[in-house]
């Protein structure tokens, strides 16, 4: 994504807002899918660039020796965060504090679940370093 | 980034709006809440394949199974 690129999402991004403006008061559910639907087309927009950039990071991570089960748990934490964090915020802006703040949570729980591997090989590693 | 989905629904937006106003002042608030309905799942039915397609493409760039 060149500068083109930024030009276009900056260019739609104002527009929406102004869109929004008028949608917000008048109809509200609309409003939100409205912004919903803008943040999806954007996030579909930047991903595949997102994906390259993972790529790159993942070769030089191999080049460097980190074991690739290690970046994928990285990489996926990073993917439930975007969306957690995507879906948290539609919440929030729609008035739902609570839906969001439960979201996040579940985001929060799923991460760590997703880390325990990592915590338990650190943790054997320490006991063998202290043995 | 295709932004023609956005003066889509942002069109359905106004256009509800004007047919809200006239129908309650025509006294049909029922049909007003009908048009408002009708136009929300309309949009939705929109919306929600782009949310699907969203989450393919996050799964292909972070690679889950």
């Amino acid at each position: 994504m060149g500068l083109s690129g930024l030009w276009a999402v900056i260019g739609a991004a104002l527009l929406t807002v102004f869109l929004l403006i008028f949608l917000r008061r008048d109809q509200p559910g609309l409003a939100t899918l409205l912004s919903l639907g803008f943040s999806a087309l954007l996030l579909i927009s930047i991903l595949p660039a997102a994906g390259q950039l993972l790529h790159l990071f993942g070769d030089v991570s191999a080049q460097a020796g980190v074991s690739p089960s290690y970046l994928q748990i990285l990489f996926k934490a990073i993917a439930v965060t975007y969306l957690t964090a995507f879906a948290a915020d539609m919440s929030r802006d729609a008035g739902e504090k609570a839906i969001a703040a439960g979201v996040e949570l579940a985001g929060k729980v799923m991460i760590l679940t997703l880390a325990a591997p990592v915590l338990v090989a650190i943790t054997e590693q320490l006991l063998q370093l202290l043995r | 980034m295709d932004i023609s989905l956005i003066y889509k629904i942002a069109g359905v937006g106004i256009l509800i709006s004007i047919l809200n106003i006239l129908l309650n002042r025509a006294g049909r608030e029922e049909l007003a809440q009908l048009v408002n309905l009708v136009g929300v799942i309309l949009v939705l039915l929109w919306v929600v394949p782009l949310i699907s397609q969203l989450f393919d493409r996050v799964q292909q760039a972070f690679r889950i199974l």
